[in-house]
């Protein structure tokens, strides 16, 4: 007999004989065989051939096998595991609505329940038929064995193994009896079939690589850093920007610069002026806006435009009612109350710098500020003027005129005369005094 | 048995209801099995033929150039291919479901056929199962890189994540990749478990060390004995009967993809078995492509037998038809609808902007099958051959009209488009050619190409037992194999 395999091992052990394989050239040979082996009373013996032979079972004696069943257990387990999944996480965890659809229902679960049923059964099948036949094995004396070789290719085997209680050396001549092409015994030298040295070697060499980086990511996980962390991949945390203060870069605009100018023949949104006068407090010609007038009065004092005089809004007890909230929100803080140019921020602030890092606004009620017409006050609302600040993003047009209204409500009130009032308010205000 | 009247040796596709044909020609005894299919894998490398040599060479560098336009993809963005609004879906999906499609005559010959006892299978269904796991991971390719962003393809998975989010299970897509993951593994444990007997036969030939070695260790100590034939039988039957409802259900999810969206042109019922029919007719042509070059070249003419090829043409014709009346019903539903968007749709897709897709396609898988009426047609080789690539083309230009003319007409007269693909998107259809073929190419030159172990068992019972049923202690056993081997009615 011949065991051509990997000896590496320098001490031969002595052999001993683990069983006996006959070898015949037809099925209903090996299976006359097996029949008479199985009705002597042995237990620990196969038949092996190229493809199964039918009536192998009965006269090997062999069980049904409890295949079915460990995969219909995976089959059960394997819907019970998706429709557990998919109403758990979609429905407990993590809900949220699609369309209305329900968080949970049967019809569309089916479809992933149907495949890991079939994926659970179909792996449990697959590892079944070698688990249950005790594979996979590597060592098996008979695969050692020439005549035993060709029952994979067109020969038909019977293999008794030597643990079986009834073994002996006239098992051989027992299987003689049904005309066997060959039969041996098998030995078993005891050593084990050795894998090839550059294939163990390449198996060190990759385990211990394969060591690095979990041990890398372990040691990681304890060092704190002030490091950022490495990132492989950006996503789109990283963007070509122009940063404020810092050189332009040219491959996002072709001018170099980040903010863009408004494209031609096109209007911001509240850009649109129907209504000159009411959008600007400049008298229109001919129903437009006339360009600023340029250059200096022979007094040196600027050119101003043609300003609006009338309100160009109606004027109402609400409206003068809407002026005194809008001021009292935007304007009072500096211009105080009574717009004396004296508001809690100018006071703050005065008192801080005494005037070096604060101009106090001027009060409406001089003489400059009192001779304006209502459209010069609007456009010092609307664009502010020296330090002040334009308020036109803040506050809406008809706003800024009914703040207007109320400003010249104020400044009536310092001239005012009781000629002014109605009878009775005037009566109301004597019996205050 | 009756009197011969023909010889099967010659022509075994006539049929005579007297005489059953056999399932091979020539001498095809165990051993002259292992001997011509193992043979071929233990060739030395010098022996190789040189057509091998040149398919696999210039398959290699088709898939290395794939492998370097995902790079460009992945590097890029999915801008490099043709996809715009209002067609996002482009070639990807097309050839995400020509592919898939592919991937199913192979289980569908495994486990249909052997689930009705056609013992003809057994000289064919390895090849188709091996297309079927090569094809589905050609497919599973283009849903991958389609995603855009490649290295959070995982996020597909439901898995515990520090977003705290899970996966939406309501949505299709969702089940098409639980679906086609788990017939990849099915499909895969199946072609496997039955090629463990087959590798453990090229082990015990082996003679030299590399190939006994790794043989050894993909046959995990196959014995071939009855207690694991017991055991093989009964988890094949098993595999079988899981696989055979699962290659409906994957086709159908992918037929979902589209029928559970609102589109017109896509909104419809009848896309589930349209789409299996579609598939099962895809993957037989498939295999007859493949199967008619490789049984000439590594001359296995006597277990492929013309008749394994004449069934499966008529099989094509089966399907072909099924796939022409679902076309015409199509048309029928959009019109009983009474939808004025539906009836749109069907009519651009026959005489607007890709009415030239569409009749290629109806010329490809309505009008060419049909001449393998005619017996001379589907029994000559070179015919069959070039109906199978005509098939070939004119399915994927199905998924490509499916796809694309209801896409580029959406809701919005506004956003409607001509879709372009871009030379990226040519390459890579290309490009999975190249992988799929690298992949069988290995396969047909170092691992059987046909089910020695099934074959050899479906040839001796059919030889040993022919015309007379029910003898001898074991008829009980095989009867039913006997009754229904490889008929023609």
């Amino acid at each position: 007999m011949s065991t051509e395999h990997d000896t590496s091992n320098d001490e031969p052990v002595e052999p001993k004989v683990a069983g006996v394989v006959a070898e015949y050239d037809s099925p209903d040979k090996m299976l006359a065989a097996a029949d008479a082996l199985r009705q002597a009373g042995f237990k620990k013996f196969d038949v092996h051939s190229p493809f199964p032979i039918h009536g192998a079972d009965e006269a090997v004696g062999i069980r049904q096998t409890i295949l079915p069943w460990i995969v219909l257990c995976f089959a059960l387990a394997g819907s019970a595991t998706a429709l557990g999944m998919i109403w758990y996480l979609n429905k407990v965890d993590y809900p949220f609505q699609i369309s209305g659809k329900p968080l949970f229902a049967l019809p569309p679960a089916m479809p992933i329940t149907f495949e890991l049923t079939v994926l659970f059964s179909a792996i449990s099948a697959f590892v079944s038929v070698f688990v249950l036949s005790n594979l996979p094995r590597f060592n098996n004396p008979l695969l050692r064995s020439n005549t035993f070789a060709r029952s994979s290719d067109d020969r038909f085997v019977v293999a008794v193994d030597a643990a079986d209680p009834l073994f002996s050396d006239d098992v051989e001549a027992k299987l003689a009896e049904f005309g066997p092409v060959t039969s041996e015994q098998v030995l078993d030298d005891g050593v084990k079939p050795q894998l090839p040295r550059p294939f163990k070697i390449l198996v060190i060499v990759l385990g211990i690589f394969a060591v690095f980086p979990p041990t890398l990511a372990a040691l990681r996980r304890r060092i704190t850093t002030t490091e950022t962390r490495i990132h492989p991949v950006l996503d789109m945390d990283a963007q070509v920007r122009s940063n404020a203060q810092q050189p332009v870069s040219t491959t996002i605009f072709a001018d170099g610069k980040a903010a863009r100018p408004q494209v031609n023949g096109t209007i911001a949104r509240g850009d649109a002026v129907t209504d000159v006068a009411l959008a600007t407090g400049i008298t229109p010609v001919d129903g437009k806006l006339p360009p600023r007038p340029t250059g200096l009065n022979p007094d040196g004092t600027p050119v101003e435009p043609e300003w609006v005089t009338a309100f160009p809004i109606e004027v109402t007890d609400s409206v003068m009612a809407r002026g005194k909230e809008r001021f009292d929100i935007f304007c009072v803080p500096c211009h105080g109350l009574g717009g004396d140019g004296n508001g809690l921020v100018t006071q703050r602030a005065m008192s801080l710098g005494s005037g070096q890092f604060w101009i106090q606004p001027i009060s409406f009620h001089s003489a400059g500020v009192r001779s304006q017409p209502v459209g010069r006050i609007y456009d010092t609302i609307t664009n502010g003027r020296r330090k002040m600040a334009g308020y036109a993003d803040q506050i809406s047009a008809e706003d800024r005129w009914a703040i207007v209204l109320y400003l010249r409500a104020l400044q009536r009130s310092r001239v005012a005369t009781p000629e002014d009032l109605d009878p009775e308010t005037f009566q109301g205000l004597r019996s205050i005094q | 048995m009756a009197t011969v009247i023909y010889d099967p040796e010659i022509d075994n596709t006539i049929f005579d209801p007297r005489q059953r044909p056999p399932l091979a020609t020539g001498a095809s005894s165990p051993a002259e099995i292992t001997e011509r299919i193992g043979g071929i894998s233990e060739e030395p490398v010098a022996n190789t033929p040189m057509a091998w040599w040149i398919s696999f060479l210039a398959a290699a560098a088709v898939l290395g150039m794939f492998v370097m336009l995902i790079g460009y993809l992945i590097v890029t963005g999915v801008g490099v291919w043709g996809n715009n609004s209002p067609v996002f879906w482009g070639w990807p999906i097309v050839n995400f479901v020509f592919w898939v499609g592919i991937g199913h005559a192979g289980t569908l010959i495994s486990a249909i056929l052997f689930l009705f006892r056609q013992d003809w299978r057994t000289s064919v269904n390895r090849f188709a199962e091996a297309m079927t796991i090569f094809a589905v991971i050609c497919a599973g390719t283009f849903p991958g890189i389609h995603v855009g962003r490649i290295w959070v393809v995982y996020w597909l998975a439901p898995y515990p994540n520090q977003m705290a989010m899970w996966p939406n299970f309501r949505s299709p897509l969702l089940w098409d990749v639980f679906a086609v993951s788990t017939y990849f593994t099915v499909s895969l444990l199946f072609w496997y478990l039955g090629m463990v007997p087959d590798i453990a036969t090229l082990r015990d030939r082996a003679t030299n060390k590399i190939r006994r070695t790794v043989y050894s260790i993909f046959a995990m100590g196959w014995t071939g004995s009855g207690r694991e034939w017991h055991r093989f039988e009964r988890a094949y039957i098993i595999l079988a009967a899981l696989a055979a409802p699962l290659v409906l259900s994957v086709h159908t999810i992918v037929s979902f993809d589209f029928a559970v969206s609102q589109l017109p042109g896509w909104h419809t019922t009848i896309f589930p078995p349209y789409f299996v029919a579609g598939a099962i007719f895809s993957g037989f042509a498939m295999v007859l492509t493949l199967i008619i070059p490789a049984r000439e070249l590594f001359g296995f003419k006597n277990l492929v037998t013309l008749r394994h090829l004449e069934n499966m043409c008529k099989v094509i014709t089966a399907t072909g038809t099924m796939v022409g009346y679902a076309y015409a019903m199509e048309f029928f539903v959009a019109w009983y609808s009474g939808n004025k968007y539906e009836s749109f749709v069907f009519i651009n897709r026959a005489f607007g902007n890709y009415a030239w897709a569409y009749w290629t396609m109806i010329t490809c898988n309505v009008i060419s099958p049909q001449i393998f009426w005619f017996r001379k047609m589907r029994t000559t080789p070179w015919i069959m051959f070039t109906v199978s690539i005509f098939v070939n083309i004119g399915m994927w230009f199905e998924r490509f009209v499916i796809t694309i003319t209801s896409l580029s007409r959406d809701f919005l007269p506004s956003s409607w488009e001509y879709f372009k693909p871009t030379w990226v998107d040519a390459a890579m259809l290309f490009g999975s050619f190249g992988m799929f073929f690298f992949f069988f190419l290995l396969f047909v030159r170092f691992l059987p190409m046909v089910a020695m172990a099934e074959a050899k068992g479906a040839i001796w019972y059919e030889t040993h037992c022919h015309g007379d049923h029910g003898h001898g202690e074991h008829a009980g056993t095989h009867s039913s194999d006997q009754q229904l081997i490889a008929d023609n009615s």
